[in-house]
């Protein structure tokens, strides 16, 4: 598995079917009727969290606790290594007849050292993997996405009933019917 | 979510203690009862306890404390990186003014009342913090725990009886527990032999007047309040649904018991723990028992919610109330490391020899227990409890709780041993028995009190939040 | 579905739908600067320069410009960092510890309590940085090889800790604040006109789409980053106690120090939490979506974080005196009675008893009040470190170097500079970014259909 997530990428896809939802509830409902057809969602794009939608999609938990845990793990034994080599081995010194081994003075250190690569090491992962970079062009569907709109996406080809799909949307509140073929987007 | 959102039922319950809970209690009591008795048997009842003598006939009780001097001179000698570490040997060693009280004759019934106290303490401490959850809850406005609620106020039943356990241990046997108390029985006066100035100085908080009545006058406050509450409580679920002046009420008499709570609980602490080591002093003293108390009353809370689960009962409790309930071992085992460290650190750091008499004893006699206290109590719950799967997990939940119990039993019995008899002592079946004991008949109690209500507060306003709760991520 | 009780207060109220979030947190960025923000921002480019002055004057005379030519050698300047410092907290307290314990309302005010932290962190640096004296070798505090030899910093120094502390502490906040908002810069790159402003909207917005797999990410980094911070913020404010704790100066070492100096910071923090946001809501027409309701919620913390900073007040007093340590009855009776009685007396009133006022509900819901007492706090929390420094430090062990001290006009200076830097910050951040999170105020806008 890469690290990026190639399900992010709209360009070099087929046709897409989009469906417009103004409200949360029946976004879901069309959600979960589209899952219980067996129809494959590219994506759903809504402007703020929508609790359990990830869950319906049936997208996998992410890794992100594992790579904060490994991370905490290398800042910790980085940090250790740091005060070992300084302070220990290369050159203790002796202030006020404390002690040069490890110590509870070495305490609040580790943890500064492990708090900042899990942080900084899980917000990197979280930035690979969710394809994002300063400066990238977003790929929207809709202008109002972030603001007040959802876009059901899903992608057209071998048995997907095109049919069927819009039907759903259509029957669960779907303000508006789109396909996209290319960068086109044309009302249905 | 999404497809057939039903709602959720929320109907009364009523438990009654299954005959195999029955057995288990009274026989863990039993049980308890054998290993506290094998323990006796065996413990060496001639009188003094031979360890320490040596070590101390070498300084006396008025050279004061001094003890952290050595232990700085060791420090100094460590610094050189290449110097192995040479712990002196136990006749160097000299734990301050206590050395005489440890040295002295105690009769072999004080190890039994040391842990009457211990177990005492701990329980009622507990109970106690059982009740300060359900307090927290209503001052904090949470939704998630009022399908839980039963619980803690049902442990919370019990914090009189660990009172008075403790308190009779006190009464019995605080002449041979207590320093200062047979030091005030002395009566010296300064100029005499043995005159005590530091003990002398502290006769107006610590006295015997002050370490009897007062903590009966709190526990009588706190009960008044615990009462009120539940009975509240109690009373709500006979009321209109939709009517929130019991829950009003409530929030009222939660934020009393809240404030007088928080100022006095240190009170007892000092009193009772901190006095063991009378010379001795620490600011964050309270705010560690404290610590100690409310992650064990967390993970008590925790596993009687198992059980009733387990039982068939509690039906809208689902695996997310006992997942926020891990979250909730697992984060204040942390804050208690962090007390824990905070008080540790200051006082090795400064290593001024008033303070570093206690951590001099416990590090250097009780080094096994003084790092067990953490792997207990830090490590274990902190590496597994990690892990989302784990707290949702009733057996891993069990199997840690177990620990954190013992580890913060153990944490009380480190505070309380070394002070009282010096170096040289270990948990062995009577510690292991006595906890049983108590165990078992504050598991009997709880059970039975469980059964004196509904289990499910069914008119509380944010029953229904709580039958829904989802910790979401 | 959201199960919210009926008997909860709405949080946010005005019937509002998220294009109407979007479009009254988005106003002040789309729209030209008003009268209020111009004339604040000039006030606080004022109150800049003169720190930029102090400053400049401190750094041509020397550190002799101040007043700590003597045992008080820690004087404004550590006092200010320590407030500073504290006032950071409430932020990550807001961000991580609310978002830990699922208090909603935290939702209106968590950005701009996180934009705070970051500035006030900004501020406390200052401090310490220039008391270095020579602050063009402040790199040697780093843990890097130094020019005469492989001398490496010293491990067993709280000064040094403090330097791990803030630093990764001024950057996980930092991180976690940029998160938090990448999804509303999203929002407003969708919505800005001017080309420059779609330019930078973009470039900061890191291509953000609002698909579900990103967010479900999102939300399982922020309880995570949250997890973080929560330790994190303890142990900022529990290292900058250890600078006085680790010591041996009566009314310095006492073991409650950590957990005291992190009430206090809470407390502190909440108090300029209350300030800016009393005026803020009215002067940028939010009183829809930071309440009463919110106010309130914040007064019972300033309540209850200020009642922990005086039972820990009254332990140490009660300590010390049990003791039997001379030095450190000594340090609290003269802290209580003492040439600097009027710092300890204004601190307890402060900080204790005037908090007990929101024990009624006027209190807590009447805004001019409140922002009375959100300075009253700020006021008691200066105070407390000024006791704590100066009384412990006027008294040396040496009788003969007992002396009084009092701040140069350089360190007022300097201290009231610093609330210019704050000031600017917080004036551009509420021009140019949303200054409450739309995305989130958008998830509770349906809790009672």
């Amino acid at each position: 598995m890469g690290i990026i997530d190639k399900n992010l990428s709209l360009r070099d896809r087929n046709k897409m079917l989009l469906g417009i939802w103004e409200d949360e509830d029946k976004l879901v409902e069309a959600t979960s009727e589209l899952v219980h057809a067996g129809v494959k969602i590219q994506d759903v794009y809504t402007p703020y969290p929508v609790h359990g939608l990830d869950r319906i999609m049936g997208v996998r938990r992410s890794w992100l606790s594992i790579v904060a845990f490994l991370c905490g793990m290398t800042g910790f034994s980085l940090a250790f290594w740091m005060i070992y080599y300084m302070y220990v081995q290369d050159w203790p010194i002796d202030v006020g007849n404390k002690p040069v081994r490890f110590s509870p003075s070495w305490v609040p250190v580790l943890f500064e050292a492990t708090v900042l690569c899990t942080a900084f090491g899980m917000a990197f992962f979280f930035f690979f993997r969710n394809r994002m970079i300063w400066g990238i062009k977003p790929e929207l569907l809709d202008e109002r996405q972030t603001d007040d709109r959802m876009v059901i996406a899903v992608e057209t080809g071998e048995g997907v009933d095109e049919k069927k799909v819009l039907k759903i949307m259509k029957d669960h509140g779907a303000v508006e019917l789109r396909e996209k073929t290319g960068g086109v987007q044309t009302t249905i | 979510m999404g497809h057939g959102h039903h709602k959720i039922e929320i109907a009364q319950e009523q438990f009654t203690v299954p005959a195999k809970a029955k057995r288990f209690a009274i026989g863990l009591t039993i049980i308890g009862l054998i290993l506290a008795g094998i323990g006796i048997a065996t413990i060496d009842k001639s009188g003094t306890h031979g360890h320490q003598t040596e070590a101390t006939k070498h300084e006396h009780a008025a050279t004061a404390a001094k003890g952290g001097e050595i232990a700085a001179n060791e420090h100094a000698a460590d610094s050189h990186a290449e110097t192995a570490e040479h712990h002196g040997n136990v006749e160097n060693k000299n734990f301050g003014p206590r050395a005489e009280f440890h040295a002295q004759s105690k009769p072999w019934t004080t190890r039994i009342w040391s842990n009457v106290l211990i177990v005492g303490y701990l329980l009622f401490m507990v109970s106690l913090a059982a009740l300060f959850f359900v307090a927290v809850q209503y001052i904090a406005n949470a939704g998630w725990s009022a399908a839980i609620k039963r619980v803690p106020e049902a442990i919370s039943t019990f914090f009189p009886v660990g009172f008075a356990l403790a308190f009779i241990a006190i009464l019995v046997a605080k002449n041979d527990l207590y320093h200062w108390v047979h030091y005030e029985h002395q009566h010296l006066t300064k100029g005499q032999p043995g005159f005590d100035a530091i003990l002398d100085g502290k006769s107006w908080f610590l006295n015997s007047k002050m370490f009897l009545i007062f903590p009966v006058v709190l526990v009588a406050i706190w009960w008044l309040l615990g009462r009120k509450l539940r009975s509240l409580s109690v009373a709500e679920d006979s009321a209109q649904p939709g009517d929130v002046t019991f829950f009003k009420k409530s929030i009222r008499y939660s934020a009393g018991f809240a404030v007088i709570y928080g100022f006095t609980i240190a009170v007892v602490a000092w009193l009772w723990m901190m006095s063991i080591d009378a010379h001795w002093f620490s600011t964050i003293f309270g705010v560690y028992n404290f610590a100690t108390s409310w992650v064990t009353a967390l993970t008590i809370i925790c596993l009687f919610v198992l059980y009733l689960k387990s039982q068939g009962h509690l039906k809208i409790v689902s695996d997310e109330h006992i997942h926020d309930l891990g979250k909730f071992m697992f984060a204040f085992s942390i804050f208690w490391t962090y007390i824990w460290l905070s008080q540790y650190l200051l006082i090795w750091y400064a290593h001024i020899p008033e303070e570093m008499s206690y951590y001099q004893i416990r590090f250097e006699e009780y080094k096994f227990n003084f790092l067990l206290n953490v792997v207990l109590n830090f490590i274990c719950p902190f590496l597994i409890l990690m892990m989302r799967n784990a707290k949702r997990n009733p057996v891993v939940l069990t199997v840690i709780g177990c620990i954190l119990i013992f580890g913060h039993y153990h944490d009380v019995w480190l505070m309380v041993v070394p002070g009282v008899y010096g170096p040289g002592q270990q948990i062995g079946l009577l510690e292991i028995g006595t906890l049983f004991t108590f165990g078992g008949i504050f598991i009997y109690w709880v059970l039975n009190a469980l059964t004196k209500r509904g289990l499910v507060p069914v008119n509380h306003p944010y029953i229904e939040e709580s039958a829904n709760h989802d910790v979401g991520v | 579905m959201i199960h919210d009780s009926l008997i909860r207060e709405r949080l946010v109220t005005g019937g509002k739908t998220a294009s109407d979030v979007t479009r009254d947190i988005a106003r002040p960025i789309l729209n030209k600067p008003s009268t209020s923000w111009k004339v604040g921002f000039t006030l606080s480019v004022i109150f800049l320069g003169i720190f930029v002055l102090s400053l400049f004057w401190t750094l041509w005379t020397g550190i002799g410009t101040w007043n700590i030519n003597k045992s008080v050698m820690w004087g404004w300047d550590i006092t200010n960092f320590v407030f500073w410092v504290g006032i950071g907290h409430a932020g990550t307290l807001i961000s991580a510890i609310l978002l830990l314990f699922r208090q909603k309302w935290r939702m209106s005010i968590n950005r701009s309590a996180e934009a705070m932290t970051i500035f006030a962190v900004i501020c406390a640096a200052m401090f310490p940085v220039f008391h270095m004296g020579r602050v063009w070798v402040g790199y040697w505090a780093l843990p890097l090889p130094n020019a005469f030899g492989s001398l490496w910093v010293n491990f067993n120094s709280p000064l040094l800790w403090d330097v791990f502390a803030i630093s990764t502490y001024f950057s996980v906040s930092l991180l976690f604040w940029y998160i938090g908002l990448i999804p509303d810069i999203a929002t407003i790159r969708d919505k800005v006109k001017t080309k420059a402003a779609q330019y930078w909207y973009r470039f900061f917005s890191m291509g953000w789409t609002g698909s579900t797999r990103t967010w479900a990410r999102y939300e399982l980094i922020s309880l995570i980053l949250a997890g973080l911070s929560t330790p994190l913020v303890l142990s900022v404010h529990t290292i900058v106690s250890t600078d006085f704790a680790t010591s041996v100066i009566p009314g310095w070492h006492t073991t409650i120090f950590p957990p005291y100096f992190v009430a206090g910071a809470i407390f502190s923090g909440f108090g300029m939490v209350a300030t800016l946001l009393v005026v803020a809501r009215k002067v940028m027409n939010y009183e829809n979506y930071i309440t009463i309701g919110h106010l309130e919620a914040m007064c019972k913390i300033i309540m209850l974080t200020g009642t922990l900073v005086g039972i820990a007040y009254l332990t140490e007093f009660f300590i010390a005196q049990y003791s039997g340590v001379e030095y450190e009855q000594y340090a609290f009776l003269n802290r209580a009675s003492g040439p600097y009685w009027w710092a300890y007396w204004s601190m307890m009133f402060c900080n204790l008893v005037s908090p007990q006022v929101f024990w009624f509900k006027w209190a807590r819901t009447t805004p001019w009040f409140i922002f009375i007492m959100s300075i009253v706090v700020n006021v008691g929390m200066w105070f407390e470190r000024f006791v704590i420094i100066v009384t412990s430090l006027h008294r040396d062990y040496l009788p003969s170097s007992w002396v009084m001290y009092a701040g140069s006009l350089t360190e007022i200076g300097l201290f009231l500079g610093t609330f210019g830097i704050f000031f600017t910050c917080f004036f551009l951040f509420a021009k140019f970014l949303p200054v409450i999170n739309m995305s989130e105020i958008k998830t509770i806008l349906r809790n009672r259909e």
